[in-house]
Parts: structure tokens; sequence; C-alpha cells
């Protein structure tokens, strides 16, 4: 999922930099004083969950976790992802420094769009779990189709690539549903708060 | 919050290994050839990765070629090329690496036997210089024995060769001090940023 230093090209880089440079700016501007030590444990566990791989057919995929980030911090998505990139990209070169704004964007704008589309169903009390699996997987299937989506702007066919990507990543968003599932349902019974921050008795 | 961490981590853990999200390259120049090996960094190989040999500076693709199963490549070096080169993986979802070469010029044929390095004539020589066969029970010619030295060394060299490889492997492995500094850093930006907020109020 880090797209690395050199395959794409320069406008992909850019409108992928300025993507993240909004959303970073919009999740700011969220972000209370309150939140900060939330956003940064689970900007750690999103440092080090991507150190997880599964080997699967020629590539290996890792755990990405951006939907429950998404669920939990919204557009404070943004940062938390930023920060964990910046770090993985200079410590383990997963990605770089110049495909950082890009790699951001496509998994932190996807945790957004879950946090919008599926936290009224994680709060529904029936439908919480069918939320958080598809919170989960959703927002890996949607960053992976952002990859697919930049690689064939830079010349790969669209198709080839977009099914590579959904094959390769069909048991991981499985996998992610399932994190996703089991972490909100953990929050939701022992600290909604967390979950739910508007509603604080 | 604390617990669903412990469950992270403790699936962290179940999966076992940390692994790193990325390729790798290592390849050597023997004789006509590069030969190398493409890998993601737990040491699984990248299959079917496509491998470029280009100059240092530009995009001139002088040669081209993909990995095997096993993620070996072997690459004829064109003639006239040498110099500095550099060999670039490319597999899918946006993975790329390179090495960078230097190529010695091409082995001069047997009319011009110039030595490739000083001090060779001292070593080479003699033997081949021999005007009078009778004087010794075999004489080799000059090509005969670099040939026979290539050979023998390039036997020699093999398991140091991988070794190094392995060694390579092992490098880029994110290590565990790494993963830890990561996360240190991560808590550290946090904190100065949750210092920041308690300045302003």
């Amino acid at each position: 999922m880090h797209i690395s230093e050199g395959v794409l090209s320069a406008p992909v880089l850019l409108a992928g930099a300025l993507g993240t440079g909004i959303g970073t700016f919009l999740g700011l501007r969220c972000l209370t004083s309150e939140k900060v030590p939330q956003v940064a444990l689970l900007s750690a566990a999103f440092f080090v969950a991507s150190l997880v791989h599964v080997p699967l057919g020629p590539s290996s995929v890792h755990l990405i976790l951006n939907g429950l980030v998404g669920i939990l911090l919204g557009w404070m998505t943004f940062p938390a992802l930023l920060v964990g990139l910046f770090l993985q990209a200079i410590l383990f070169q997963f990605g770089g420094l110049t495909t950082l704004g890009v790699n951001t964007f496509n998994m932190a704008f996807p945790g957004v769009v879950v946090y919008y589309l599926f936290k009224p169903l994680i709060k529904s009390p029936r439908l919480s779990v069918v939320g958080a699996f598809c919170a989960g997987a959703f927002a890996v299937l949607l960053a992976g189709i952002f990859v697919a989506l930049e690689l064939a702007l830079t010349g790969e066919s669209f198709q080839a690539s977009a099914k590579l990507i959904l094959m390769a990543h069909l048991p991981i968003m499985v996998i992610e549903g399932f994190i996703t599932v089991l972490i909100v349902g953990f929050l939701k019974k022992v600290r909604p708060e967390i979950l739910f921050p508007e509603e604080k008795p | 919050m604390k617990k669903s961490l412990i469950i992270l981590f403790l699936f962290l853990i179940i999966s076992s290994k940390v692994w790193a999200h990325k390729i790798s390259i290592f390849a050597y120049v023997e004789g006509n050839y590069i030969q190398g090996q493409v890998y993601f960094n737990d040491g699984s190989p990248a299959k079917l990765a496509k491998v470029t040999l280009l100059p240092a500076r530009g995009h001139k693709i002088l040669g081209e070629t993909k990995t095997d199963k096993e993620g070996n490549f072997k690459l004829l070096i064109p003639k006239g090329v040498e110099g500095k080169v550099r060999v670039v993986a490319l597999a899918e979802m946006g993975h790329r690496a390179e090495i960078n070469l230097s190529l010695k010029p091409e082995a001069k044929g047997p009319q011009k036997g110039e030595p490739s390095f000083p001090g060779a004539q001292d070593f080479m020589a003699p033997p081949a210089q021999t005007e009078n066969p009778a004087s010794a029970g075999v004489l080799l010619n000059k090509e005969e024995l670099k040939a026979l030295i290539h050979q023998e060394v390039e036997k020699e060299v093999a398991p140091i060769r991988e070794i190094l490889e392995q060694l390579v492997k092992q490098l880029q492995k994110p290590s565990f001090s790494e993963i830890f500094g990561g996360i240190g850093y991560i808590f550290g930006f946090f904190g100065i940023l949750a210092w920041a907020y308690s300045k302003r109020k």
C-alpha cells in the first residue's frame, strides 16, 4: 500500500500532497487538547500495524487499520497517519518523502469516508457489528482503489493493477473488518465516550 | 482503550514476525550478465517483477527482464554499456527499488591482452610470454589462465556472496529498536503538541 518513490508522475504526487495538506488542516482544526493522547495512541498503533505482513501470492500485504483510526478520529485521521507514515518513510523507507502526500491521502481519506458512512451504523445498537466490519473492510478497499487509480494515471493499466490489488487485499479486508468489530465492540461496551465523544455525559 | 491496545498487541504478536513493506534489490555483475534478486524485506521473493537497466543518469532503457519464481533475474549487459548504471526493479502495487552498479569496460579480446588492473601484467605475463613451451610441464596461455582464475575465484566467492546477500536482507528488516524508537517519536511529537495546547489556554 505504500507507493515507492519514483513510481508516480509529478502531477499525481502534487495532487496527493495537496489533498493531504487540506485533510491535515481540517484535522488539526478539530483536534482538541483532550483528543491529543488518543490521536497519538492511534498513530502509534497504525505505525506498528503496517509492519505486520502476510505473504500473499506474488506480493505481501499488511494491516492498515485506517478504518479503525478513521472511525475513531474522523478528520483527525490525516494528522495521525501523516505522522505514522512520515516515520515509516524515514525509518524503514516504506514509501518515501516525495510520496508521503499521496500515501497519506490514500490511507487517511478512506478513513474519513468510513467515518461518515458507517459511524451512524455503529451507533445503532443492532447493526453495530455490521457497521464496524464494513468500516474496516471498506477503508482498505477504498485505499486499494486509490492506489490502482494513481498507478493507472501513471501508465499502468487500471484493470490489471486494480484486479491484483483487490485480490491481494481481500483477506486483509476481512481481517481488518474483524479487528475493527472487535475493538469497536469492546470500546462501545467499556468506554462509549471514546467512540461517541459528542454524547459525553 | 488500554485493553483494546493489549488485544491489538496480542494480535500483532500472534501474527508473529515483524515484516517490512517494500521491495529490495540485490545485484552483482558476473561476466556479461547482471545477476541478482528482488525480494520483499521479509525475504520472500518478488515474483515476476520488472527489472530494467538504466544509465546512472537518464531514463534510456538499456535492458529489461523479469524475475522468476524465486525472485532471481539475469540480465544480459548490452555491448558497449559500461561505467555507472542503475538497475531498477518494479513490482506491482507501486513498489520500486534500485541499486547502483559500476560496470567494468568489456573484457578485451585475446588480440589485445591488456590487463584490467595495474599489476596484473607482472603476475600473468610470464607464463604467457614464455616462448619455450618445452620448459614447463603445463603451460597455459594468458586467456586460459585468466579464465581459470576467474572460475576458481568465482567458486571461492560464491559462499561469501550468499552471506552478503543474507546480511543485506537482514539489514533491511526494521529492527525492534527502530520500531520502538518510532513509537517514541510519535508520543514525543504528540507530547509537544499537547504541551503547545496547554500553553495556549
